[in-house]
């Protein structure tokens, strides 16, 4: 375990760490304010038009904070990227490398997971619908496996055009999950209570493609380490 | 394979599709400092990218110390010291994290001395108020970064790429001062080799030159041999056709000419009225280099 704590650190130094701790104590904080202003109003239209489309916006920060490391951490596999050589030139570089993916993985796991924790709190205080962050959260594995599967693109092109179709795709099918589509329309609660499984088979899917993901970056990334 | 070369490669290859380094022959003597000298896509940086296993070479086999071979081995790289030339760290390092890593990847490295080279180098330390990252400081800044990150470590081979190309003329000094210091600790065991344009700043720091040009070895040789092997010819310009043949690489204007030529000539130089002088290494390093230009 430490090993793949020291492997992170050797590639983030020890700014990600901590700048991890405290944007989670941010949010921390913020649980705290709307709870105040929930008490204090006792869910009065204040605190509803105040927090009007807040799920919408904030879900959507759960799959970025996953995305930050990886992406930093795979863009040090590109020669053109300051800190290529010196992570090259390390020793056990190939090694290192594969146990700071794992863990970059496992972080900005857990990061999402707490994020969606945090933000499940909030709206639940809220009276906010919660579909879009389960999406969100589903979301953070579909991106996670995505980017575990083109880190290695060297072309900075091709894997925008990747991730720009994905996002696209995903906020076109967010639209069903938004408690603000039409009441008629398939919400994530019409979801839950009529196709139950339909969800499980959109949750299991997203893993799995993160489990792939996964697997098929450890797999190569030795090899693809030093590619020269 | 002889011991006392830190570096020995033979049919030393690498190819891209616009480039090819080699093959290369070369034995970089222990115990010295080596300067790598040659014109920019002379192959300096590939070489020493290949040397401290950054990238992989196409072809040839590299000894280090005498018998290890595999630079992929953590112990070889624990004896290493390297220095890219620019970006070597992420922008957003600060020295802080730059001891963090550098602690957790090398057993060798003192994390107090690099405090203490930093402050030296008046580069921020983890120990500044509020450490700047990387990307917020000077291209000499950084360097100065760099060299302190790898000067703080127990190493038998430096390998510095461009160590001087962003540093002040009073830095550069400084740092051939370093270089002298970390030979001398060595006594005998410790070897450097860096590439540089600035020959006549870093005269002072090298012992043993190599001089490349687009990919090829085209001299090699302790600087102090090198001087009496090739001679500067000075003369008027009235000789200079008559002397040519026997200049390697010459210049000359309407009243007076220079070159380069071999020292053996020196006494039929001498008869046509042609002055000779000991080169100095830039002097050594611009014939030379003109020379393997004009061959092409």
């Amino acid at each position: 375990m430490k090993k793949y704590v020291n492997a992170f650190r050797m590639f983030f130094g020890r700014c990600n760490l901590s700048s991890m701790a405290a944007f989670l104590g941010i949010m921390g904080v913020m649980v705290l304010i709307v709870a105040a202003l929930e008490f204090m109003t006792a869910g009065g239209d204040f605190t509803a038009g105040m927090t009007a489309g807040m799920s919408i916006m904030l879900s959507g920060v759960i799959p970025l904070t996953g995305m930050l490391f990886l992406n930093a951490l795979y863009s040090y596999a590109n020669p053109a990227t300051p800190g290529h050589k010196y992570f090259l030139s390390l020793p056990d570089s190939g090694e290192q490398f594969r146990r700071a993916v794992i863990s970059a993985n496992v972080f900005s796991l857990a990061l999402g997971l707490v994020l969606s924790a945090v933000m499940c709190m909030i709206f639940t205080l809220l009276h906010i619908d919660l579909g879009m962050t389960y999406f969100g959260l589903v979301l953070l594995f579909v991106l996670l496996g995505l980017c575990n599967f083109t880190g290695y693109v060297r072309n900075i092109a091709v894997r925008l055009v990747v991730m720009c179709g994905l996002f696209a795709c995903t906020g076109f099918a967010a639209g069903f999950f938004s408690a603000d589509n039409d009441e008629e329309g398939i919400t994530f609660s019409y979801l839950y209570e009529k196709a139950p499984w339909l969800l499980f088979v959109l949750a299991g899917t997203a893993v799995l493609m993160f489990a792939a993901g996964l697997v098929y970056s450890v797999g190569v990334s030795r090899r693809k380490w030093v590619r020269e | 394979m002889d011991n006392n070369f830190c570096v020995s490669a033979r049919g030393l290859t690498k190819k891209y599709s616009k480039f090819t380094l080699g093959a290369l022959d070369i034995d970089i003597p222990m115990g010295f400092s080596t300067a790598l000298i040659g014109a920019n896509g002379a192959g300096k940086t590939t070489l020493i990218d290949i040397l401290c296993g950054v990238i992989r070479r196409s072809e040839g086999e590299v000894t280090y110390f005498g018998s290890d071979k595999d630079i992929a081995s953590p112990a070889l790289r624990e004896r290493i010291g390297y220095c890219a030339s620019n970006a070597f760290f992420p922008q957003g390092f600060t020295a802080k994290d730059i001891a963090v890593s550098m602690e957790l990847a090398y057993a060798s490295f003192d994390r107090k001395k690099f405090a203490e080279l930093c402050e030296k180098f008046e580069v921020d330390s983890e120990f500044t108020k509020k450490p700047r990252q990387m990307i917020k400081q000077s291209d000499g800044n950084r360097m100065r970064t760099c060299l302190a990150a790898v000067l703080a470590r127990n190493t038998e081979l430096l390998v510095l790429d461009e160590p001087g190309s962003s540093l002040d003329p009073l830095m550069r000094d400084r740092l051939c001062d370093r270089m002298r210091d970390y030979l001398d600790e060595g006594d005998g065991r410790k070897s450097i080799i860096f590439s540089t344009h600035n020959i006549a700043d870093m005269e002072n720091a090298a012992d043993y030159a190599v001089f490349m040009d687009r990919g090829r070895l085209i001299e090699s040789g302790f600087i102090e041999d090198l001087k009496e092997k090739y001679m500067i010819a000075r003369g008027e310009a009235k000789d200079y056709e008559q002397a040519k043949p026997l200049l390697m690489s010459s210049s000359a204007n309407r009243t007076v000419f220079d070159g380069l030529a071999l020292a053996e000539n020196a006494e039929k130089l001498a008869a046509m009225g042609v002055d000779s002088e000991t080169p100095t290494l830039q002097q050594l390093s611009i014939g030379l280099l003109k020379y393997a230009e004009e061959q092409r």
